[in-house]
């Protein structure tokens, strides 16, 4: 059981990190939108 | 000027280029000409392929790292192809942020497949902590600026950061790694046709990565997206690499013919065809199709005339074979009757002498003749037995049947048995009921190859103890059986037991002159007169029943 366990942890891990960063990217992105945005001179249409 | 998304609207933000018609995210209108034929037939055909692989392979450790790495390159694809026609631009820049991890997880894929693909078994862990260490900058930093720094709302684009070369250098590492893992373990198995396998999976993984990354630098570089396009094409050429080793090297323990894998080659790429959005362009994609489908129909003729050709030969093999067999069976007929009478008259001069016909003989020359005349004996019953199972094989034996009493037959077989039981120190016994045992059948030839050899067999093969020989009527049937405490019959033996030259494991070990054709006559002429033949035991040493059958 031990084996087993020691060698998935490595896919386990890759898996969490995986959506670990898509949920950073999520809270960064969408949710605080916080990312810097380069305007173009025309006026803007919301949706 | 620079702003945040959050003061801008956030998820309202929609790109100046685009109009939302598809549930207020997508505007298909705005992809370029060969966006849908170059993504989406290559997502089914990916997903599909990787599914094929998995379930006739049973699931074994390379089929599921294929099939991840189908599904991956999937989610990648999609995601691209989302990122050319979303019009929400915080949606657009969340789904580029997320692409890097696609490709993370691609490069570690491609790594562990290769391993697995070329020794079978699984990656070990140090190696999977040390290529995760790698790309844990790569998780760590892509909500960052250093993967996306910001985004240009004016050509609805990210900006990419110093993040992207980082994951290009590992890419490109990953691509060395496994391309030298597939040199390495060619060179090793020291087989040519291992080093070719090898070689040709790390072409495919060159192919496959190489197309695939150099597209994305290039688009990058010349902020030229549309040569990300090309990318796609890598997952082809891999996915015609892979289905190669299987055609030619039956990887994954698959067996796929070539006319197979060509013929859903040509299925898939008329399939691609009707992803072409505009009429227009169906034109280029034809003629691209129609090289692809001319290259594929030679190696398809190629292939079945191949197929064909091979047939053929074995054909006229078997023919040749089928004559060599028929002149050896000739040969052995001969042989086979040129010793059987040299023996009878050799067998006829010992009698002669045994008896004193030449005069008395001494004591030691009694014995030395004797023993020489039972040897001659047996010689002659094995020729007989293989011209007469040669004789069966051949349709070439006739039987006279006529109606005659299997009791006294039986009792006859008992008798003539008894000298050699007796000099093995064997108890030989026969019941029967006072039934009568009348029944039509040829009685000489079911009396000399079906009683005498199972009751022969018997004694043969009981080192001490008894054989039981019985009769009795049952459901209107004749049954004849012979129980023995002998050796026993192993469950392995039983399969070959009535097969010609069908010999048990041990079976020449305890008769020297056990010739595997005794049983398999015995079967053949109790079934040429209405009868069968089978064989009972508990195991070895547990002694065997031979019992026949005869229908009234």
């Amino acid at each position: 059981m031990k084996f087993v366990r020691l060698t998935k942890l490595p896919l386990i891990t890759l898996i969490v990190c995986f959506f670990a960063a898509i949920g950073a990217c999520y809270y960064v992105t969408i949710y605080e939108g916080s990312v810097s945005v380069v305007l173009p001179d025309e006026t803007l249409s919301p949706l | 000027m620079i702003e945040r998304f959050a003061d801008l609207g956030g998820i309202g933000l929609i790109c100046s280029d685009s109009i939302p018609t598809v549930f207020g995210l997508l505007d298909p209108s705005i992809a370029p000409p060969f966006l849908y034929y170059s993504y989406i037939p290559i997502i089914v055909i990916a997903l599909l392929f990787g599914l094929f692989v998995l379930i006739v392979s049973r699931e074994t450790l390379s089929g599921r790292l294929l099939l991840w790495i189908a599904i991956v390159f999937s989610l990648l694809l999609a995601s691209e192809l989302f990122l050319w026609i979303a019009v929400s631009a915080p949606m657009v820049h969340f789904v580029w942020q997320t692409i890097i991890l696609f490709h993370a997880v691609l490069s570690f894929l491609l790594i562990y497949f290769t391993h697995t693909f070329l020794t079978g078994g699984p990656m070990q862990v140090r190696w999977q902590w040390l290529i995760l260490l790698f790309l844990l900058p790569i998780f760590v930093l892509a909500p960052t600026t250093l993967n996306l720094s910001a985004f240009d709302l004016a050509n609805c684009e990210s900006v990419q950061g110093p993040l992207w070369l980082y994951m290009y250098a590992l890419e490109i590492g990953a691509l060395v790694i496994s391309f030298l893992l597939c040199m390495r373990k060619g060179k090793q198995r020291k087989n040519q046709e291992e080093y070719k396998k090898a070689l040709t999976l790390g072409i495919g993984i060159i192919i496959f990565f190489g197309i695939f990354i150099l597209s994305n630098m290039l688009g990058d570089i010349t902020l030229i997206y549309n040569i990300n396009l090309f990318g796609p094409l890598g997952m082809v050429a891999f996915i015609a690499f892979i289905a190669y080793l299987i055609v030619k090297y039956h990887a994954f323990h698959m067996r796929v013919l070539g006319a197979q894998a060509l013929v859903g080659a040509l299925i898939a790429l008329i399939f691609a065809a009707l992803f072409v959005r505009t009429i227009e362009h169906v034109r280029y994609i034809l003629i691209g199709t129609l090289v692809f489908v001319i290259i594929l129909g030679i190696l398809l003729i190629r292939s079945v005339k191949r197929e064909v050709e091979q047939r053929e030969r074995i054909e006229k093999l078997a023919g040749e074979l089928q004559t060599t067999n028929e002149r050896q069976n000739t040969l052995l007929h001969f042989i086979g009757h040129e010793v059987k009478g040299f023996l009878t008259k050799d067998a006829g001069v010992f009698a002669s002498l045994s008896e004193s016909d030449f005069g008395a003989l001494s004591e030691a020359q009694k014995t030395f003749i004797d023993r020489a005349l039972v040897e001659t004996r047996h010689g002659v019953d094995s020729v007989e037995n293989i011209l007469k199972a040669s004789n069966l094989k051949k349709g070439t034996v006739t039987y006279t049947k006529a109606p005659f009493d299997l009791k006294a037959l039986a009792a006859e077989a008992v008798e003539k048995a008894r000298p050699a039981a007796k000099l093995k120190g064997l108890e030989l016994t026969f019941t029967a009921d006072e039934s009568s045992y009348q029944m039509t059948g040829d009685r000489a030839q079911i009396n000399d190859h079906v009683l005498r050899n199972i009751i022969d067999n018997s004694i043969n093969y009981t080192p001490a103890g008894s054989v039981a020989v019985a009769l009795k009527k049952d459901a209107g049937k004749l049954i004849f059986s012979v129980k023995d405490t002998g050796i026993g019959i192993t469950d392995e033996d039983k399969k070959r037991l009535f097969t010609e030259g069908g010999h048990g494991k041990d079976s020449q070990r305890v008769n020297v002159h056990s010739t595997g054709y005794g049983l398999y006559i015995a079967k053949q002429i109790a079934e040429a007169n209405e009868g069968t033949i089978r064989a009972e035991s508990g195991g070895e040493g547990k002694g065997s029943t031979f019992i026949v059958e005869f229908s009234v």
